[in-house]
């Protein structure tokens, strides 16, 4: 029989390609040519991980100085209760992937919303992305919006446009009221906010930004048991009429809490308005 | 139309039809260079291919010829009907690729050798079928590998690569 052994190994290499990385690294072990081909392994430039190797310090020894060329980190669902890894252990996992993946190549970072960072995490987004799709969860601090508190964006990030949030509070003891992070890039144009709550039965308020904070938003997207304003903008409306950009504006909301239909009638303007009840 | 004859290593032909040859980027090429020495002349073009015998030859002219058909009714079908014909493109192709391991060796490397892309994708995606979900010597053991490194060296790579292989 003819071996694999003997196909030139760029066509081992394109066999390679087909496979997913740990399958790949556990070939390094089948024979000299293998391991060959697959020690400089190069990762990317769609990276898609499971938690746990997120979670692996030796997955992370492993990948360092192989991330340089990753342009999309996707971390996956995890597949079964038995997946389900400490919360700090996997901030700290994606903070460490996260700092090696250097050189301004990372533009997307997507993690799964069945995942629940640290708010740390944040503060650790490379300031190359573009696109971050991530959720938090935290343990009735979700006003800690201060400027150098630890739910804030890193102070730079200026290309990041489109951002997916979707925000978890735990044991919530007080009014139930989250805020956007502080520190968010000017450069935003899309967004999505989603609040849960664990352990209480109404879901929380969104304290809103300040339309200043929002320059160059076209598209917001927001999911909350009602909306609270900053003094400035006093209301809804108030605040999205202060948007200049703005074409694009998706509420949900509670329908026992306040009518945000009628405040989106009045907005001129814009493409599209819509709200529906959560 | 001028006839087109490849012809294995073992010296047996086979006439192919233009749009099916075409689908090989060597015969192809090899085609241009023969029609611009032969001219006018309207004797079969004959292709002599000294890599590729003729099992393996008669294998990836079936897949030519069945991809010029795929082809040719994706152009004439209703957008409504392709999500059908993927299906039948697909069921098609797995049941192409039921062969040994020593067979689809030779196919990958006359795919790659005639350049036909479609196939090349297709036999490359196979392999790493066989590979998948399988221990390092069950690998092995799949393509017929003899353990090639020392024990000391198997044991500095497990370490390097401890997260894939706990």
């Amino acid at each position: 029989m003819e071996s694999i052994n003997e196909l030139p190994n760029h066509l081992v290499a394109l066999i390679m390609q087909q496979l997913p990385i740990d399958e790949r690294c556990r070939c390094c072990v089948v024979s000299k040519a293998f391991n060959t081909l697959n020690s400089h392994l190069q990762l990317g430039p769609a990276l898609h991980i499971r938690p746990q190797q997120v979670a692996d310090a030796h997955f992370a020894s492993w990948a360092a100085g192989r991330l340089t060329g990753v342009t999309g980190l996707h971390v996956l669902p995890c597949q079964s209760a038995v997946d389900r890894i400490a919360q700090s252990n996997l901030t700290a996992g994606l903070c460490a992937l996260l700092s090696m993946c250097g050189g301004g190549a990372l533009k997307s970072l997507t993690v799964s919303d069945t995942i629940s960072l640290s708010q740390l995490a944040l503060r650790h987004l490379p300031g190359s992305l573009e696109e971050v799709s991530l959720s938090v969860a935290f343990d009735d601090s979700c006003m800690e919006n201060k400027p150098h508190g630890t739910y804030a964006f890193p102070a730079s990030m200026p290309h990041l446009r489109r951002l997916r949030l979707q925000v978890t509070c735990m044991n919530v003891r007080s009014y139930g009221l989250v805020t956007m992070p502080s520190s968010l890039p000017t450069s935003l144009e899309t967004v999505w906010v989603g609040t849960r709550a664990r352990g209480r039965r109404i879901g929380p308020s969104l304290l809103m930004p300040k339309a200043s904070d929002l320059p160059n938003i076209k598209e917001i997207e927001l999911d909350a048991t009602c909306f609270i304003c900053h003094e400035g903008d006093s209301s809804l409306a108030a605040f999205l009429s202060a948007l200049p950009k703005l074409e694009s504006v998706r509420l949900r909301s509670d329908v026992r809490a306040v009518d945000y239909q009628s405040a989106l009638t009045h907005l001129r303007g814009l493409k599209r308005t819509h709200w529906e009840a959560l | 139309m001028r006839n087109i004859v490849l012809r294995a290593n073992d010296g047996a032909d086979h006439v192919i039809s233009v749009a099916a040859a075409s689908l090989c980027k060597t015969v192809a090429s090899l085609l241009q260079d023969l029609e611009a020495s032969k001219g006018e002349d309207t004797d079969p073009l004959i292709v002599p291919l000294p890599n590729v015998c003729n099992c393996t030859l008669q294998k990836v002219l079936g897949f030519c010829e069945q991809q010029r058909a795929f082809d040719e009714l994706c152009t004439a079908s209703p957008a409504a009907q392709q999500a059908d014909l993927t299906r039948q493109i697909q069921a098609w192709q797995m049941e192409y690729m039921q062969v040994s391991t020593d067979e689809l060796y030779h196919l990958v490397m006359a795919a790659h050798y005639l350049n036909v892309p479609r196939l090349l994708d297709l036999c490359t995606d196979a392999m790493a079928e066989r590979i998948r979900g399988k221990s390092p010597a069950q690998v092995r053991e799949c393509f017929g590998l003899k353990p090639s490194l020392s024990p000391e060296e198997e044991e500095e790579i497990r370490r390097s690569n401890l997260w894939a292989l706990n």
